[in-house]
């Protein structure tokens, strides 16, 4: 008997995305930069609906739908509920951003919808076949999110990087994939291929070829340290928005699909496969703190913080399931708000001063106290400065990994996450302390062309979506810290249910 | 020597070496030629295996399709014939590193006395593979059949998703491919048509005086 209550949230975004589809063939206004709204709140309707379904499905016993191939599981319902929110903030940031380059909006929503959808199903999925079908719905609109502005050659080529790269580690995921099929005896079901894994141990060289294939390809997705080479080209290249999706959404989808292989398939290779994990944690806090330090692009400066942010993910995830899967989610929740409002801060001044440059944000507090205040605090709690939410964050991650006698890593993620308060304190430092220089704004800057837009633009400085996004991310930053240890029970509750027994 | 035996090798051998033509060829063209002969050839190994519909579907599709698009895409973009020959030898160490992991891997799964560096100590080891028996599950139904009864019934989800990828990458195709703002200038085909000559060129003469 087939029950669809746990994919009602996946249902509610398709169906939402269908009405985006034809809303967008409706639209009658000729004026282009005036498109976009009703396809925006459709998409955010249609989000917070989902929302809150995986609220109410929370509280649900787990359950295993679609003949074994959908896990409804209190783990895999938060990994879906973070992907959905960063999905949501994500569709606000966009409709100002395009509409400044004479882009359609509409089309974006699509393909964000698109690939939370294959991203809430890869959270959930407990089946080969279905987690390489639901990763490539993910990758396939990543690629389009990142050649989305097609007038840019940078997105273009951004998006050609992306799709070569990503292809490559799409076929070695396929390759794991075949092989994890042939060692679990003909099953795609994860709990049986575990199951087979568990059992006949003495075949353990095949099932390491096996999960070095299936975690070179996730580790692409999640731009850990050896893969991480496409990261800052495309965060460079691609329209910002898309770039704030790559780094919250489509990385919480990864981590989802990594944390239910580890804890669940490959649980026979454990404690190596944890070392294995623990090596790309570190590498990819010294590769992300270091090379960050040294950027003076902000988008290219948020891509390498990202990747030093994901290693403190992987830290955790490298812990026994049980141990780390708390302070892993308590840090991706918060991550994903802080991550937004910097990348928020990051569009709302490109639009008013027309570049990313770090050098260009010279004496911006003078003239934009409240932007600039609200990115200080966005980069101050990535750094984990203590008012802030990402210090909490860190401190239980941290707990955690020393609880879990992961000393040489943990000390390494302090002193990195120390180096870190270096590159983040110094975009502060130049916003709050050097004099403005002559800058042109971006009306300016903009094409002769486009000065249909530049007019229209004029009249609202700064732009209403944005503005909501930002103030929700800052506050969220600066006043969940009260309620931490409310949160840090609910999180605590979480595990992946079709885990145990084996 | 049965006729299954001698068509088996037949069809891998001439697989492989247009295979490795493909890569070899100095144009793009034979190139994209030698790989409508590798699908032709896998399909040939196909029907071997028993699955006939697969088969024709490769056929259809990888050969009617996609080869043939390959080969128009190729002689519209007119692409020069590449001086390949300098590469060769600068991949081959890390190409042939990656090849040769390969091919163990396979050894190691399928015959593990052929690699004595990875000799497997217990004797059990073949048993403790856990292969599934496929002769046991063959059944007397056509393939469309057998497909149809997985593809419509237990595995319906995947298809519906998999229909909702096409239809995001037709939008995305579409998005990526259209200029439609204001600020492109479009060919307005019907006033096109309808322009009288004599009318044209009295206003050019107009706008010249």
């Amino acid at each position: 008997m087939l029950q669809f209550a746990p994919i009602v949230p996946e249902a509610i975004l398709t169906i939402s995305l269908i009405c985006v589809c034809f809303a967008d063939l409706f639209q009658t206004k000729k004026v282009f930069y005036k498109k976009g709204w009703e396809t925006i709140w459709i998409a955010a309707l249609g989000l917070l609906l989902s929302i809150i379904a995986l609220v109410w499905r929370l509280p649900q016993p787990p359950s295993l739908i679609l003949g074994g191939a959908f896990a409804e599981d209190s783990l895999g319902i938060a990994f879906r509920l973070i992907i959905a929110m960063g999905s949501f903030i994500c569709i606000f940031l966009c409709l100002d951003y395009f509409q400044m380059g004479g882009t359609p909006a509409a089309e974006f929503t699509i393909f964000v919808l698109a690939s939370t959808i294959g991203g809430m199903l890869l959270s959930g999925s407990n089946d080969l076949v279905l987690a390489f079908v639901a990763f490539e719905c993910l990758s396939l609109n990543s690629y389009l999110l990142a050649g989305y502005t097609r007038k840019d050659l940078r997105s273009q080529e951004s998006a050609a990087k992306y799709l070569i790269l990503g292809s490559a580690s799409s076929c070695a995921l396929a390759y794991g994939f075949s092989w994890l099929y042939g060692l679990g005896g003909g099953s795609t079901s994860f709990q049986e291929i575990g199951f087979a894994l568990n059992q006949y141990p003495s075949v353990p060289f095949a099932t390491w070829i096996a999960f070095l294939l299936v975690f070179f390809g996730i580790g692409f997705k999640l731009s850990a340290a050896p893969f991480h080479q496409w990261a800052p080209d495309v965060y460079e290249g691609s329209p910002t928005p898309s770039a704030a999706f790559l780094s919250v959404s489509s990385k919480a989808a990864g981590l989802a699909i990594a944390a239910r292989l580890l804890w669940v398939v490959f649980s026979s290779l454990q404690p190596q496969a944890g070392q294995i994990v623990q090596l790309l944690a570190i590498l990819s806090m010294l590769v992300g703190n270091l090379i960050a330090a040294s950027q003076s692009h902000m988008k290219r400066m948020l891509a390498y913080s990202s990747i030093g942010q994901i290693g403190y993910l992987l830290l955790a995830l490298s812990l026994e399931h049980g141990q780390g899967q708390s302070s892993l989610m308590l840090y991706l929740g918060t991550y994903v708000f802080m991550n937004m409002g910097a990348f928020a801060c990051t569009i709302l001044l490109s639009l008013q001063i027309g570049t990313d440059s770090i050098r260009s944000y010279a004496g911006l507090f003078q003239t934009k106290p409240w932007i600039c205040g609200c990115l200080s605090l966005c980069l101050l709690s990535l750094a984990g400065l203590p008012p802030l939410v990402g210090f909490f964050g860190k401190t239980y991650l941290f707990w955690a990994a020393w609880q879990g006698q992961l000393y040489i890593p943990t000390i390494i993620g302090v002193f990195t996450s120390a180096l870190s308060l270096y590159y983040y304190l110094r975009v502060i430092r130049i916003m709050f302390t050097r004099e403005a220089k002559g800058t042109l704004s971006w009306q300016q800057i903009a094409l002769p062309a486009h000065k249909e837009i530049s007019f229209s633009l004029e009249k609202k400085d700064t732009p209403p979506l944005l503005t909501l996004t930002l103030v929700l991310c800052a506050s969220t930053v600066s006043l969940f810290s009260f309620v931490i240890g409310p949160l840090t029970s609910i999180v605590n509750d979480l595990s992946f249910f079709y885990n145990d027994g084996f | 020597m049965t006729i299954e035996t001698v068509l088996f090798s037949l069809f891998s051998s001439i697989a492989l070496i247009s295979g490795l033509m493909v890569i070899r060829a100095k144009n793009p063209i034979h190139s994209v030629l030698f790989l409508i002969l590798v699908f032709c050839n896998v399909s040939g190994l196909l029907v071997l295996l028993g699955v006939e519909f697969f088969a024709m579907i490769f056929l259809v599709v990888y050969v009617g399709a996609i080869a043939v698009l390959f080969l128009f895409v190729v002689m519209m973009l007119n692409i020069q014939i590449a001086e390949m020959q300098e590469n060769v030898l600068r991949y081959l160490p890390v190409g042939g590193m990656v090849g040769l992991i390969f091919l163990l891997e396979i050894f190691l799964v399928i015959e593990n006395d052929l690699i004595p560096v990875f000799q497997l100590t217990d004797s059990t080891a073949h048993s403790a593979l856990n292969f599934e028996m496929f002769v046991n599950k063959i059944q007397s139904i056509p393939n469309i059949e057998a497909i149809g009864q997985i593809l419509y019934t237990h595995s319906f989800y995947f298809f519906i998703l998999a229909s909702l990828i096409l239809l995001v990458a037709m939008i995305g195709a579409i998005v990526l491919t259209m200029h439609k703002t204001t600020l492109v200038k479009r060919q307005e085909v019907f006033k096109q048509n309808a322009i009288d000559f004599a009318k044209t060129i009295h206003k050019i003469r107009s706008a010249q005086e």
